[in-house]
């Protein structure tokens, strides 16, 4: 926990706009792309990568800021004493309470687990000082894709083992406590999306903008089938809204130069011989217009990747001379 | 479930249409009493009677901008997805499509009219609304069109929207003369055009909807009041890269003249069409519906009504309404434009068209190095085993090139000399975890922050270059360099006072005292610089 009236007891006022500051760095505001990923190759167009955070790193980057602001060597002997009733010098302080205020910095997230400990009466804590991880998301999602939600989560019980696409554990790996504290999300450009997280994450999921209820189809059959590749796919629901595990095909006209009109009748028609067989989509009666729009209505998908950082050796870099 | 059918937060129920009580109209109503009064003396009776007219009023020439609660995709959209939604138009007002009626009084049917809306969501590219004098069919604003006479815009002649028109004109009581120079926005296509892509009007009973939501839920309502809203949809899908306008025209007692398709020909599709379940009956089911299911007006039938059936090419109908060159003018009530993006796909196939690189020499038809997207992981074109063969998903791994397992990039660094020399560079992230050495001191300069790896004789750049980032970042934050000086200044001046009042305490000093000892003070001594090497700092009282 950011423990501010240590903070406050030991040093004035502006030791706590310094960290303020420091933060922001030690949170790669303003770092360059080419600082954090140094060659293109490491993240290839539309890709996602995660990353682990070598916070010697940014304790070089902090040591480079406050060297800047020493001016004589009484300043930078005042920098390795200690406040008044301090039992550690101004240094390590600062590092100290730049990382605690790292991962207290964000208000949303302050107020978030204020109405979480008044609800529940158990107080979330937020855990500082440990591993950061995060992910960059290359990818025209991020531009035409604004809002995007991603959430990180650290199961106790997930055992590491080899990467795995759109899988999900169990619904109770979800629960929000285990979720992983998003310390920064911020697109670094139109197209590329960078994720801070303040520990370890064992499954991510990325949803599409809850707000982007929209209406549509699911994209022309896959090459490889036998569909008509003129057509348009349709995965099928009940009426709750609840996908089921079937879909329709629906035809297009064949007087537009690009096959994009749709065969509504045809739609209707075979949803209707569905709702009649009864072994299909379920809750529907005599709907017409109300039936082909919660076909057609697209809920928000959300892509899962498990486990992602796991499993994989610890390294201690290079000796420093 | 919250009374009167209100939903749930964040949930929304579905209508197929509300239709309101009257129609748009002059109304009389009409009120008599009757008071029978019996008496001693026998019985009395009084009547009386009273007349009022009132109006119906709803919009017909256009739509209000606050009426339009929301547009998909937004107005001037330049990526819109393609190949997955189709555009809609959200009205604030659940009554809107069926207030007015596309048919006219001479229309013969046993159906319910009523159910059939009176807007349609028309989308076209831009190619297809620019006729053959490159004009854009879409006149707002100055260049709107006249109901029925003539206006000249630029150096070309329009006639009005029902020119030639005069049953439907009557139909909506607009012959009297007094609406013939009314100007309304308008679109003005190609007739053929228009067949091919707008919705006939059984799909147009089929477009429209009542969405209704919780009105607390702000982020589905906005400001609205009530929670209802109508929906209109098109019945086409974007494709990539292309400029589209979505008009929401107004169809209103145009039924007769037969702008709408009559049948359309459709794609071709094999027998195994559907990919599940339309089997069987309900395969059956299916094409026993496909005609009789949807209703049909007067005299018009459906003669070759194709869908849901299992055909091979069917050759586009051929209409005697549409004459090339021919044009239809419709009362244009709400317009916006967007651009689709260069790339297909929603947001499901663009999740899993993100890459991963190959990481085995073992997979079919990829080296490695290559990257694959992740719906092509578990594929079996590239053998069992695909996901044992990728990459981690993890930044900078040693199948990037140049990279090593533990993200090091080997590069060149050119010193101040000139002399470039081979040394590592690793950002701050990493695809291994690596463990934190807090330290006691600072670096005070980017050498300190050196690496080396001694078997190789290589530097390792990467904490110096991070020193040398994090003073060009300093530099410019003027709040942090000002925060920092003033926490020294007050550390400093705050020792100082708390080392004078230690030494009066003492001492024995008092305020007194302490001005006599002040006034007795040489300050050329004062002054003169503590410092070891005297020589270097000579600074005296009154000399610099």
């Amino acid at each position: 926990m950011v423990d501010n009236n240590k903070t406050n007891l030991h040093a004035p006022k502006s030791s706590l706009q310094v960290v303020r500051r420091l933060a922001k760095i030690r949170l790669l505001r303003g770092v360059p792309f080419q600082y954090l990923v140094p060659t293109d190759a490491a993240l290839p167009v539309e890709s996602i990568r995660f990353f682990h955070i070598d916070q010697n790193w940014l304790d070089a980057l902090i040591d480079g800021a406050l060297s800047v602001t020493m001016r004589s060597n009484s300043d930078i002997e005042w920098l390795k004493e200690s406040e008044p009733g301090s039992d550690v010098n101004r240094y390590e302080s600062i590092l100290r309470n730049t990382n605690q205020f790292t991962s207290g910095s964000r208000k949303f997230y302050r107020n978030m687990f204020k109405h979480s400990r008044s609800k529940t009466g158990n107080p979330v804590e937020i855990k500082s000082g440990g591993s950061m991880t995060g992910l960059l998301l290359r990818s025209t999602i991020v531009r035409d894709y604004p809002g995007l939600e991603i959430s990180a989560y650290k199961d106790p019980e997930s055992s590491p083992g080899s990467i795995e696409i759109n899988t999900s554990n169990s619904e109770s790996s979800w629960q929000r406590k285990n979720w992983v504290q998003t310390l920064r999300m911020e697109r670094l450009s139109p197209s590329i999306l960078l994720c801070i997280f303040n520990d370890i994450p064992s499954h991510v999921r990325i949803q599409e903008p809850s707000e982007s209820l929209r209406m549509g189809v699911d994209g022309r059959p896959a090459s490889n089938s036998n569909e008509d590749p003129t057509s348009f796919n349709l995965k099928l629901k009940n009426s709750d809204g609840s996908l089921i595990n079937s879909e329709t095909n629906i035809r297009t006209r064949s007087n537009t130069n690009d096959d994009s009109v749709l065969d509504i009748t045809g739609l209707f028609n075979d949803l209707q011989a569905r709702i009649i067989d009864g072994n299909d989509i379920t809750g529907f009666d005599t709907q017409d217009s109300a039936l082909i729009a919660t076909q057609m209505l697209q809920l928000p998908y959300q892509q899962d990747f498990i486990p992602i950082l796991y499993n994989f050796v610890e390294s201690e870099g290079v000796s420093k001379s | 479930m919250p009374e009167n059918n209100m939903p749930d937060l964040g949930t929304y129920i579905l209508y197929d249409r509300v239709v309101g009580p009257l129609s748009p109209g002059k109304y009389k109503i009409k009120i008599g009493q009757n008071i029978d009064i019996s008496t001693n003396n026998g019985g009395e009776s009084h009547s009386a009677e009273s007349e009022r007219v009132f109006t119906i009023s709803g919009p017909r020439w256009s739509i209000n901008p606050p009426d339009v609660h929301s547009v998909y995709p937004p107005r001037n959209d330049d990526d819109s997805p393609t190949e997955s939604y189709v555009p809609f138009i959200t009205l604030g007002r659940k009554t809107l499509p069926w207030e007015r009626s596309i048919f006219s009084s001479q229309t013969q049917t046993s159906n319910d009219i009523n159910s059939y809306p009176w807007v349609a969501l028309l989308v076209f590219t831009d190619e297809e609304l620019t006729d053959s004098n490159g004009v854009l069919g879409i006149h707002k604003g100055e260049d709107k069109l006249k109901l029925l006479s003539d206006k000249v815009i630029g150096d070309i002649t329009y006639s009005g929207v029902f020119a030639n028109k005069p049953s439907t004109m009557a139909e909506l009581g607009i012959d009297d003369g007094g609406h013939d120079d009314l100007e309304v926005d308008a679109l003005r296509i190609d007739s053929a055009t228009l067949k091919s892509i707008a919705p006939t009007v059984d799909e147009l009973r089929l477009l429209s909807h009542v969405r209704r939501v919780n009105p607390s839920d702000k982020e589905n309502c906005g400001n609205d009041d009530d929670g209802w809203f109508s929906v209109v949809m098109s019945n086409r899908v974007l494709s990539k890269s292309k400029k589209y306008h979505a008009c929401l025209v107004s169809l209103e007692g145009r039924f007769d003249e037969q702008i709408l398709p009559d049948n359309v020909p459709l794609n071709y599709t094999n027998a195994g069409g559907t990919s599940a379940v339309t089997s069987g009956l309900s395969a059956l089911l299916s094409t026993l519906l496909a005609v009789p299911n949807m209703p049909f007006f007067g005299t018009k039938k459906n003669k070759n009504n194709n869908s849901g059936s299992s055909t091979s090419q069917i050759e586009p109908v051929k209409d005697e309404t549409s004459q090339t060159g021919a044009e239809t003018k419709l009362v244009l009530l709400h317009h916006w434009s967007f651009s689709t993006s260069d790339i297909d796909g929603d947001f499901q196939s663009r999740m899993e068209g993100l890459r991963v690189r190959v990481n085995s020499d073992q997979l079919e038809g990829v080296e490695r190095g290559d990257l694959i997207s992740l719906a092509d992981v578990n594929q079996e074109k590239y053998g069992q085993h695909t996901k044992d063969n990728i990459e981690p998903l993890l930044l900078g791994t040693n199948s990037v090139p140049g990279m090593t397992s533990n993200s090091y990039l080997r590069t060149e660094m050119v010193g101040a000399d000139g002399i470039s020399d081979e040394v590592l560079y690793r950002g701050p992230f990493t695809a291994v975890p690596e463990n934190h050495h807090p330290k006691q001191d600072p670096y005070q300069v980017s050498d300190e922050a050196l690496g080396i790896v001694e078997e190789l004789g290589i530097w390792d750049i990467s904490h110096a270059s991070a020193f040398e980032l994090g003073r060009l970042m300093a530099l410019q934050d003027t709040i942090l360099t000002g925060a920092v000086h003033q926490w020294i200044t007050e550390s400093k001046s705050n020792a100082l006072d708390i080392e004078r009042e230690r030494r009066m305490k003492e001492n024995n000093l008092d305020s007194e005292s302490l001005a006599d000892i002040i006034s007795k003070i040489d300050f050329s001594k004062v002054a003169r610089p503590i410092s070891p090497d005297s020589t270097k700092a000579n600074i005296v009282s009154g000399e610099k």
